[in-house]
């Protein structure tokens, strides 16, 4: 029973991750109708990053995360300012794909240029001993990634429901045109949404080095994971995002256990053309044109 | 109106100057072989991947639609070819032929399924797919080999002759490659070719004019499936061998990126994609690293100011400088 | 539409042209220089990608090799040349880089990892050239043209096993990747382990390569209270592994493949090596007094000063394994007098080799030449690997 709810909670862990990127996405994709898939690369980015920055620098691992968050966020707003808004404004949306596909093999080759093809980590943020709970050993790494996840999606809502950027936003969201006519600078609020991205980015690469090791080759894997859980759970679905990580975590953990990890990257890509074509919002998305 | 008008004055002296071309490109594929026998294999996998390419260029130039699934194809032609020839002992080139016309098959159930889709959830439906193909061909260990890989695949015999040299499969590679740049080339400038160009302009004005959307982009979505099918069969013939590194995502996202850096509305675009992506890491560990990167970089500048790639930006300023006409400028988007 | 028309005839035109000037731009530099008359090994390894912490230093250990041989007169007389080429880890690759060689090379060399090796297995055979891989998961077929480097996986085992057994250690867990290396490891362990008596599988789990976490896995294991662990994973696999056993608490000896037998694999898992880590290892890992006899000992310290002076450190796994191979490659084309197709029956026939790996017997069936008397266990420490002993 434990053995079944340590394959549980691992899974989770990964799918913290998973439903980290999601939600960039989601963000993204619900200000501005881009599908980031670079959002994966971001992550892997700042990781090593953050492990330049922690052994360059002899800084404690936690201290990486505040300083992260802020260049990321930073940094993201100004990839948006230099690539996606003149690309929004001349290209197809198909177009606009390929112009993240093309953000990240450009991530990957930063990686491999600047870090070379070793993987890398560092040190948990408080300490290597485990937790240990009713017989279940947690790494304490665990409760920092539940957070990270908990910290984004509880910011994203207050941001969202309690302020007027939140409001603009929202606005944005449902309808640009008019949000535009409104007064509401749709440019702007798009250059937010990818810095609340670059943020989540960031949380969930520093949070997610210390247990694991990470490397250039490991940036297409994260954004497709991404990319499945953010589909999945519906574009543009906060909500949906999240589950969408946390079920595609909890299924390659319990089948990488149980069966094989690449059966349950098979299961998640047939939950996704089943979507796909029975229910193209996702399972959380509302109902828009999808279909022609 | 105007373009029906203009197009029969030029068509006659555009079809000599069209034959001068193939000439010259014929001679030009005729002698390199003896003009650099060192890169041979390069150009035989830029030859496959050109292939690979070609029949994409429909579906992404006319039709407006971005299929990542390529991988999936090219891994049925391979590995149905290993399987095919070396458990059922059939001829290669009868495998080859059968497995692309159930890949162009495929491809029509599948089209049916996900073209019904808007704008880009048909790429990443066919993204599924490429990460699909990545996963089965690990896990299907008893089919694919698995990890290891497929080995001892049979050379591709033709009328009784092994193509087993660089120099065979370079020539009928581009054969094969100029019959497809010629279907493809066709295809564009026919009715389907307008129809598609129409679709993919506007797809609900193309319906009330008639057009059947799906069915158009689901024909486009078949070519794309066979000609990569077979690439896939000519590149297990060639190397004797398959895995699922050849196949990786990154792998299908390379394959979109040359179409879209080389330009998906010319059959020479794909051709200045594939040597670009392949030809580069083979000058030297230094340039290798640096590939992924400047790749990465050239297709978000390509997509988002010369939507007709490489080649249709060659083309643009050559136009601009023969004959300064800026109202056509615009009209080329 | 009309600018269309209008501009595509002349880019039929110049386009062949141009792609053709390109073509010849690029191909002009790496024209094969004159052939004179030397030999010539064409080495295939991984100077980049995951495989390259074993490529780099092969290709430093074969032209270590190439050097010495050619400073003793050369084959026959006759220099002995290197070709290298990177086949970027990746299979399709080291088939293109292998076809880019075929006919103008005596012999192969490499690649460096299984995968490859497999897949430049046909050609060799198609085109009758021996091919020296350098990966020890390869298993060669008696009487074909490939050759493996090192020793078998099950003799590896075997020795750990044994080597265990004498330390008491009678409970013995496993943890294993799921690729062909990984497979290859499981079960060679659960052969050993059934091999000697007292000896039992406690607790078995595999893991994704390119998975992010295995504390599930670990945790399974350590439910059987294992005495120690064996982890046949490379590279961030192993490393993701051994920082799992910190996270579950799971504190025991810990063994794990030769392919982790490189200073940038200890370097990168420095911080959470098990204590201890234990690695199955052929001669050139071995303290010089268990050399068996004073040829050998001349023969490791040749080749251990000379890549020392040249590099400034020791020599790890790739480096060893090249230097064989070039010099029983050598040594076989020289015995066949240069005749490349002549060189698999002269390879055949090599017994008794002292090399810096092993000593080598090679035979019709037996194309790896190496055994258990080769294995020792070394441990893997922050300043490298450090023999312990386990010598027959």
């Amino acid at each position: 029973m434990s053995d079944y709810l340590q394959s549980i909670l691992g899974g989770l862990a990964d799918g913290c991750v998973y439903a980290l990127i999601a939600l960039g996405m989601s963000v993204i994709y619900s200000i501005s109708r881009i599908i980031s898939l670079a959002q994966g690369g971001f992550v892997v980015l700042a990781a090593l990053c953050a492990v330049s920055l922690q052994s360059g620098l002899g800084i404690s691992p936690l201290a990486t995360l505040p300083i992260m968050v802020v260049i990321f966020s930073v940094g993201m707003i100004g990839v948006a300012q230099i690539v996606i808004q003149p690309a929004a404004k001349r290209a197809t949306p198909e177009r606009l794909l390929l112009v993240t596909v093309g953000m990240l093999q450009a991530v990957g080759g930063l990686l491999l240029i600047g870090w070379g093809n070793l993987p890398y980590t560092m040190p948990a943020f408080t300490g290597d001993a485990p937790v240990k709970v009713a017989g279940l050993s947690l790494p304490t790494q665990y409760f920092w990634l539940a957070g990270a996840l908990a910290v984004s999606v509880l910011g994203l809502w207050l941001l969202l429901t309690k302020t007027d950027i939140g409001l603009a936003m929202r606005a944005t969201a449902s309808n640009p045109g008019a949000a535009a006519l409104q007064g509401i600078r749709v440019d702007r609020m798009r250059l937010i949404a990818f810095g609340l991205a670059g943020a989540m980015a960031a949380l969930a690469g520093t949070t997610i080095v210390p247990i694991t090791f990470l490397q250039f080759t490991t940036v297409t894997p994260y954004a497709v994971a991404g990319f499945i859980a953010a589909v999945v759970g519906g574009l543009g679905s906060n909500m949906g995002a999240v589950t969408g990580g946390l079920l595609l975590g909890l299924l390659q953990g319990v089948f990488g256990r149980y069966w094989n990890a690449d059966l349950a990257q098979l299961t998640a890509i047939a939950l996704l053309v089943a979507v796909l074509v029975i229910r193209p919002q996702g399972i959380f998305g509302t109902p828009e044109r999808v279909r022609r | 109106m105007t373009v029906a008008q203009i197009a029969p004055v030029r068509v006659s002296a555009a079809t000599g100057r069209t034959w001068l071309g193939l000439a010259v490109g014929a001679l030009a594929a005729l002698a390199l072989p003896y003009l650099i026998p060192t890169q041979m294999s390069l150009l035989v996998t830029v030859g496959i991947f050109y292939l690979a390419c070609i029949g994409l260029t429909p579906l992404i130039g006319q039709a407006g639609q971005v299929s990542l699934g390529q991988t999936l194809f090219m891994a049925i032609g391979a590995y149905g070819a290993g399987l095919l020839t070396l458990k059922w002992q059939w001829p290669t080139a009868l495998a080859a032929v059968v497995l692309a016309l159930f890949c162009g098959g495929l491809a029509l159930i599948f089209g049916a399924a996900f073209l019904r889709l808007r704008g880009y959830y048909f790429a990443l439906a066919t993204l599924g797919l490429a990460v699909a193909t990545a996963a089965l061909s690990t896990a299907w260990i008893s089919v694919t080999g698995g990890p290891s890989g497929m080995v001892d695949i049979p050379s591709l015999s033709l009328f009784g002759y092994e193509v087993f040299s660089d120099q065979a499969n370079f020539y009928l590679l581009v054969v094969l490659g100029g019959i497809a740049a010629w279907i493809t080339t066709n295809l564009r400038t026919s009715q389907t070719g307008r129809a598609l160009a129409a679709v993919g302009h506007d797809s609900v004005a193309a319906g009330m004019l008639g057009i059947n959307a799906s069915r158009y982009k689901a024909v486009a979505f078949a070519i794309s499936a066979m000609t990569a099918s077979l690439a896939g069969s000519l590149y297990a013939f060639y190397l004797r061998f398959f895995s699922p590194e050849i196949i990786t995502v990154t792998v299908a996202f390379s394959i979109v990126i040359m179409v879209a850096i080389g330009g998906s509305r010319s059959a020479f675009g794909p051709l200045i994609g594939a040597l670009v992506i392949q030809g580069v890491p083979q000058m030297g560990q230094t340039f290798a690293t640096w590939v992924p990167l400047f790749a990465g970089l050239v297709l978000i500048v390509v997509m988002t100011y010369f939507p007709g790639g490489l080649w249709g930006a060659i083309g643009d300023a050559v136009g601009a400088l023969r004959r300064p006409a800026p109202s056509h400028a615009k009209e080329q988007r | 539409m009309s600018a269309m028309t209008a501009t595509r005839p002349r880019a039929r035109l110049f386009g062949p042209l141009g792609v053709a000037a390109a073509l010849a731009l690029s191909g002009c530099s790496a024209v094969a220089a004159a052939e004179g008359e030397a030999i010539r090994i064409g080495l295939i390894a991984s100077q980049t990608g995951p495989g390259s912490q074993l490529g780099i230093g092969e290709v430093r250990g074969a032209e270590l090799a190439v050097e010495q041989i050619n400073a003793d007169g050369g084959v026959n007389g006759q220099r002995l040349e290197l070709i290298t080429a990177d086949d970027q880890s990746n299979p399709s690759q080291a088939v293109l880089q292998a076809r880019k060689m075929l006919g103008r090379v005596d012999a192969f060399v490499g690649p460096s990892t299984s995968g490859p090796c497999k897949a430049i297995g046909p050609l060799a055979e198609s085109a009758q050239v021996v091919n020296y891989c350098l990966s020890p998961g390869l298993k060669p077929e008696p009487g074909g043209w490939q050759w493996s480097a090192s020793v078998a996986t099950h003799d590896l085992t075997s020795r750990l096993v044994d080597y265990w057994k004498s330390q008491g250690i009678t409970r013995i867990g496993l943890l294993t990747q799921t690729d062909s290396s990984g497979a290859e490891g499981a079960e060679s362990t659960k052969a050993a382990i059934d091999a000697v008596d007292g000896m039992e599988l406690a607790g078995e789990a595999t893991f994704s390569p390119d998975a992010v976490s295995v504390t599930a896995q670990l945790q399974q294991i350590a439910r059987h209270e294992p005495q120690a662990l064996v982890v046949w994973a490379t590279g961030a696999g192993a490393g993701v592994a051994f920082k799992g056993m910190g996270q579950v608490g799971l504190d025991v000896p810990v063994a794990t493949t030769d392919g982790n037998l490189t200073y940038a694999f200890v370097d990168r898992v420095q911080n959470f090596l098990p204590d201890p880590l234990l690695i199955p290892a052929t001669r050139d890992f071995w303290d010089p007094a268990e050399y068996p006899n004073d040829e050998v000992r001349e023969i490791e310290a040749n080749y251990h000063d000379a890549y020392v002076a040249a590099h400034g450190e020791q020599p790890d796994f790739g480096p060893g394994v090249a230097y064989d191979g070039v010099h029983l490659v050598a040594e076989a084309l020289e015995r066949a007098e240069g005749d490349a197709a002549q060189a698999r029956a002269e390879l055949e026939k090599i017994t008794d080799f002292d090399g810096v790996v092993g000593t080598y017997n090679f035979s019709r069936e037996d194309h790896r030449g190496l055994a258990e008397k080769d294995v020792a266990i070394v441990q893997a420490t922050k300043d490298g690997f450090e023999f312990i002993g386990g010598v027959e």
